[in-house]
């Protein structure tokens, strides 16, 4: 029996469709804007300020990725640290989720516990860095992407997914004298590929947004993320932004009258997070994949 | 086989447990490694410190303030989209504005900080621009104490909802679809369908989430609230935690080490407990603990 749709359904279907298409706008307009500026021509800047592109330019992305020293070796930096980094973090916890499935491991269990003990407790700010420094990792690509390769939480959703494969599959294996090793990579690996993919994207996001190592260990700017050099660049602290003078943007815009800075800022700001963005919605599936999984063991 | 991430987690998350040490000394970072063990011990001194400061009563208020905010505002808002995405019919529509949710998610609280510069700057931010323009003066927000508060937990909210929202999808499609139809037959309305059916379904997922949360109540998050008030010493009274306290005692300066890591112990205890707390009640209301 099909029940008509009543006036008041109807009203409530415009209310909810105007009520999620505002929350839309809400989270993707601020993205749009800083867009949308970044094509600014700095002519049109000079005259009328920020407004819809008059003229549309590719100018600013050319400046500010090959003429900002800074910013080309930041992405550099970046892309480095979260390669290396993303292959490191996805290659080890693989395995570490794949031993601590293996039921004849001797202290499984205290491993475990091991493990996750680490989300609930840490030695807090201080301690971490005293231990980067004595073990002669400040101020190198390194601590950038050891501290940030290796995560109980990844660690977690790789043991429960590869606990649910077949047994069957490695009995067999097992039966023709397979190794662990050999079960782990001809079997297992090729299996999990969706959830590999999944923690090495979780990985990855988190080695690309990451600014927070390099502030607290790197002194040395060639070193700098590609965050951080966006963190300098725009100064954004609410103290100097009354002048919005002592930024490396203001520098710029001193020697070069061509980049104005708000534009320059916009345009580096694409830069920092347009490969993220533009990805993000493909690979959608195994974000949301990682997280349930995750979250029901967690 | 395990032995390069085991190593990894001993290193970087077990290793810095021996640093804890200093917290019980009197140590100065020229004294080096060996200084954590040669230095002198002073018990609990810094601690005392700590709780006669000052600043206990202002941080210890300002983090469980800020954290309490956030839980208040940011805790049903991923909960109410979640409840909303559900109701909308058409999926296209649903796909495209799931998706762009998560788009605050994906980003650094670097990014989002210049952000919200960018709207809200006195000289060049279109909010203030659109005051001015109709007469009115150009407002500082970042700067004013008064709009921290809705800035830091609005972003923070403006961040989390998309992703968040995801876990309570989940658990909504999982939902048995006969509940709706038995209640639209006996003429429950839609928002009735949504009091009665989706969030009783859902209820163990929420305490579940609300736990958790509970046990990071102390926990700021640092870097948004670090870039936001870094330098700006007007605000440091209402927004400086126990975390940005720790950083500048202990990191931007030289000799307050041993203190700092104290507080940071002292914090990590207290997460600790309020972890315990939740999982223990948790339990007893019959859900799953954390533990």
């Amino acid at each position: 029996m099909v029940l008509k749709r009543t006036p008041k359904d109807v009203f409530f279907d415009v209310l909810i469709y105007f009520i999620v298409a505002l929350l839309g706008i809400i989270t993707v307009g601020p993205f749009l804007y800083v867009l949308m500026v970044s094509f600014i021509t700095s002519a049109d800047y000079k005259i009328y300020g920020i407004t819809f592109p008059k003229h549309w330019t590719l100018a600013n992305y050319k400046y500010v990725i090959f003429g900002v020293d800074v910013v080309r070796q930041g992405y550099v930096v970046t892309i480095f640290v979260t390669v290396v980094g993303t292959f490191l973090a996805t290659l080890t916890t693989t395995l570490l989720g794949f031993c601590l499935t293996r039921k004849n491991m001797p202290g499984r269990g205290f491993v475990n516990r091991l493990i996750t003990f680490t989300m609930f407790f840490s030695g807090g700010m201080i301690p971490p860095y005293l231990t980067i420094k004595y073990l002669g990792l400040m101020n190198t690509i390194w601590c950038m992407i050891f501290p940030l390769s290796y995560s109980a939480w990844n660690t977690m959703i790789m043991r429960t997914s590869i606990s649910g494969l077949p047994v069957s599959l490695e009995e067999s294996a097992w039966i023709d004298g397979a190794t662990d090793l050999q079960i782990a990579f001809r079997i297992i690996i090729p299996l999990s590929k969706p959830v590999i993919a999944t923690i090495s994207l979780f990985y990855a996001v988190g080695f690309w947004n990451d600014w927070w190592t390099a502030f607290l260990y790197i002194t040395n700017k060639k070193l700098y993320p590609l965050q951080m050099v966006l963190k300098d660049l725009i100064s954004i602290t609410s103290a100097n932004m009354a002048t919005q003078d002592s930024s490396l943007a203001a520098q710029m815009d001193k020697t070069n009258a061509a980049m104005p800075s708000e534009v320059m800022r916009m345009t580096s700001i694409v830069v920092a997070v347009g490969p993220i963005l533009a990805v993000y919605p493909f690979v959608q599936k195994y974000f949301i994949r990682g997280v349930l999984v995750g979250s029901i063991k967690g | 086989m395990m032995a390069p991430a085991l190593l990894l987690f001993l290193l970087f998350s077990y290793l810095p447990m021996v640093g804890i040490l200093i917290s019980f000394k009197d140590y100065n970072i020229i004294t080096g490694f060996p200084g954590i063990f040669s230095s002198k011990w002073v018990g609990f001194q810094w601690f005392k410190k700590f709780f006669e400061s000052y600043y206990f009563e202002r941080l210890m208020y300002n983090t469980l303030k800020v954290n309490l905010l956030k839980l208040f505002f940011g805790f049903p808002a991923p909960i109410i989209f979640a409840l909303l995405l559900n109701e909308v019919r058409s999926k296209p529509f649903k796909k495209v504005v799931q998706t762009v949710s998560y788009m605050p998610h994906f980003v650094s609280w670097v990014v989002v900080m210049q952000i919200i510069n960018s709207f809200l700057s006195p000289t060049q931010g279109i909010i203030n621009k659109w005051i001015t323009s109709m007469g009115g003066k150009a407002i500082y927000f970042i700067a004013e104490p008064s709009w921290y508060f809705p800035l830091i937990v609005g972003s923070a909210v403006w961040k989390g909802f998309g992703w968040g929202s995801i876990i309570y999808l989940a658990a909504i499609s999982g939902i048995d679809m006969e509940m709706y139809e038995a209640a639209v037959l006996d003429g429950c309305s839609r928002i009735k369908q949504v009091w009665y059916i989706t969030l009783p379904s859902i209820k163990a997922l929420i305490v579940m989430m609300l736990i958790l949360n509970v046990g990071q109540l102390i926990n700021a998050d640092f870097g948004q609230i670090f870039i936001y008030i870094s330098g700006n010493t007007k605000l440091y009274d209402i927004a400086d935690v126990i975390d940005t306290y720790v950083y500048r005692i202990g990191l931007a300066s030289t000799r307050g080490m041993s203190y700092a890591t104290a507080i940071g112990l002292f914090k990590s205890v207290i997460s600790l407990i309020l972890l315990s707390i939740a999982d223990f009640v948790s339990k007893r209301l019959g859900e799953e603990g954390i533990f």
